[in-house]
C-alpha cells in the first residue's frame, strides 16, 4: 500500500468509488426473491404472447375479409369499366361520324 | 375551327406503277410507321419521294393533310391562329323600367393543317418541310417525341395542350442537294423521324413509269430510259437526270406521233432539248454543248447497241 510519502503530486489520488473499493460488502439477494420475479416476468411474456396471437388472429380474419371484399367490388368494377369504355366508344364513333359529314373529301392523285 | 375543312384521300392513277422496288420501299415505310414512327423520305429531284409518300398514305388508309414547306412559313402557319372575334349579347328588359345589356367578346380560334390532323389522327404530308424555316418546324418536336401540341392558352375553352390522336402519322420529304430556298432540318426533328434515303428508280421501275405516262411501247421507253440512265452514270453532268426527263421525252414523241426508231434526227434534237437544261442550273453555252455533245455519243451508241 502506498503511503502518503510516495505519493508524488495530486494527480495520482483517487476517489474510493473511482477505485470501485467500497467500505461493506454488497447486499445479495435471495434464491427466493430471484425466483419469484423470474414467474413475475414469464408471466408477462405468456399474456403478451396470448395478445399477439389475438392480434394475429384478427388481422388475419380480416384479411381474410378484405380479399372477399375487393374480389366482389373488382367484379362490379370491371362491369363499370366496360360500361364506361362502351360509352367512350360509341362517343368516338360518333365523332368520327358526324365530323366525316362536315369534311369535304378531294382525290390526291398520285 | 374552320367550316370549309377539306381532307384529301389519296388515289392511285389507273397507270400508276408499283414495281418490287416501289413495294419494298413501301412495306419497309408502313414497318416504321406501325413502330410508331414518322418516315422521311429524303433524295435528290424526280426520285418519287413524294409519290411514295402519297402511296403510303393511301395503304394507311386515312384521310390525309397535304402542307408544302414554305419560307414564310410560322408555327400558326402549322397550329394555327386566332382569326375575327365572337360575339355575344344579352339583352335583359324583363323588367319594363330596368334594362341590362351584356356584351362579351372572344377571340376566334382557327385550326391549322398540323392541329387538324393531330386532333383527328389523319396522315399528314409535310412535302419539302425544309423549305420551311426551322424555328416554323419547332413545334414537330414536341408532336412527334411527346405526343402533344402545345397551342396558346388564351383559346376560350380549349385544353392548352392537345393530345395528338393515335392514328397520326407523319410523313416529310426533303432533297438534301436543293439549294435555292431550303433550310437545314434541326438535328433533334430529323432524329424523332426514320430517315429513308432514296435513290434513282432501278431500270425496271423506270421503264414502268415511262411507258404508263406516256403510253409508248416496252422497248421505246426502254430506250429512252437507258439512253437517260447512260447519262446519268457519265457523272459528266452537273445534275443527274431524273425520270421526269424519260417522261418529257417520251411523251413529246407520243404528242408528235413518232417513235425513237422512227427519225432519229428528230429524236437527238428532242433529247438535247429536254435533257441538256434538265442537268444543268445556270444554263451556259458551253455546258450546254458539252452535254449535247455527250448526248449524241451515247444515243448512237445506244442505237448500235439495239441494231
Amino acid at each position: 500500500m502506498k503511503t502518503i510519502q510516495s505519493i508524488k503530486s495530486s494527480s495520482q489520488l483517487k476517489s474510493a468509488a473511482f477505485s470501485k473499493q467500497r467500505s461493506i460488502p454488497v447486499a445479495q439477494r435471495s434464491a427466493q426473491t430471484e425466483l419469484y420475479m423470474l414467474r413475475k416476468e414469464k408471466q408477462r411474456y405468456l399474456k403478451e404472447i396470448e395478445s399477439i396471437k389475438k392480434r394475429y388472429d384478427h388481422i388475419k380474419e380480416r384479411l381474410g375479409l378484405i380479399d372477399e371484399e375487393m374480389l366482389e367490388l373488382s367484379e362490379i368494377w370491371r362491369g363499370e369499366v366496360d360500361v364506361i369504355e362502351k360509352e367512350a366508344s360509341e362517343t368516338m364513333l360518333d365523332l368520327d361520324t358526324k365530323d366525316k359529314r362536315k369534311w369535304k373529301k378531294r382525290k390526291l392523285k398520285y | 375551327m374552320t367550316d370549309d375543312r377539306v381532307i384529301l384521300e389519296p388515289t392511285p392513277l389507273e397507270n400508276f406503277v408499283e414495281t418490287p422496288y416501289i413495294k419494298e420501299i413501301t412495306t419497309r415505310a408502313m414497318s416504321y410507321i406501325e413502330a410508331g414512327y414518322s418516315v422521311h423520305f429524303r433524295g435528290p429531284a424526280g426520285t418519287g419521294k413524294t409519290t411514295i409518300a402519297k402511296h403510303v398514305a393511301n395503304k394507311l388508309a386515312r384521310p390525309v393533310v397535304l402542307l408544302h414547306g414554305d419560307e414564310e412559313f410560322s408555327t400558326s402557319n402549322l397550329i394555327g391562329s386566332e382569326s375575327g372575334y365572337k360575339t355575344t349579347k344579352v339583352r335583359d328588359n324583363f323588367i319594363s323600367s330596368v334594362l341590362k345589356e351584356e356584351q362579351e367578346f372572344q377571340k376566334h380560334w382557327v385550326d391549322n393543317r398540323l392541329t387538324v390532323a393531330c386532333r383527328f389522327g389523319f396522315t399528314l404530308i409535310y412535302d419539302e418541310f425544309t423549305r420551311s424555316r426551322p424555328e416554323a418546324n419547332n413545334i414537330l418536336l414536341s408532336v412527334l417525341e411527346e405526343g402533344i401540341i402545345n397551342l396558346p392558352i388564351s383559346r376560350a375553352g380549349e385544353e392548352p395542350y392537345l393530345e395528338v390522336h393515335p392514328n397520326f402519322t407523319g410523313l416529310f420529304t426533303s432533297n438534301p442537294e436543293e439549294y435555292a430556298g431550303v433550310h437545314r432540318s434541326q438535328d433533334a426533328l430529323r432524329d424523332r423521324m426514320i430517315t429513308m434515303d432514296l435513290d434513282y428508280f432501278d431500270f425496271e421501275t423506270e421503264v414502268g413509269i415511262t411507258r404508263a405516262k406516256s403510253g409508248l411501247k416496252k422497248n421505246e421507253a426502254a430506250f429512252i430510259v437507258a439512253i437517260v440512265r447512260k447519262l446519268r452514270d457519265s457523272g459528266k453532268c452537273e445534275f443527274s437526270p431524273t425520270v421526269r426527263g424519260c417522261i418529257m421525252i417520251a411523251k413529246t414523241l407520243k404528242i408528235m406521233k413518232k417513235t425513237p426508231f422512227s427519225d432519229k434526227k428528230n429524236f437527238i434534237v428532242i433529247c438535247q432539248d429536254i435533257l441538256a437544261s434538265e442537268t444543268s442550273r445556270v444554263g451556259s453555252r458551253t455546258n450546254q454543248n458539252r452535254v449535247k455533245k455527250l448526248l449524241q455519243e451515247i444515243i448512237e451508241e445506244t442505237y448500235k447497241a439495239v441494231a
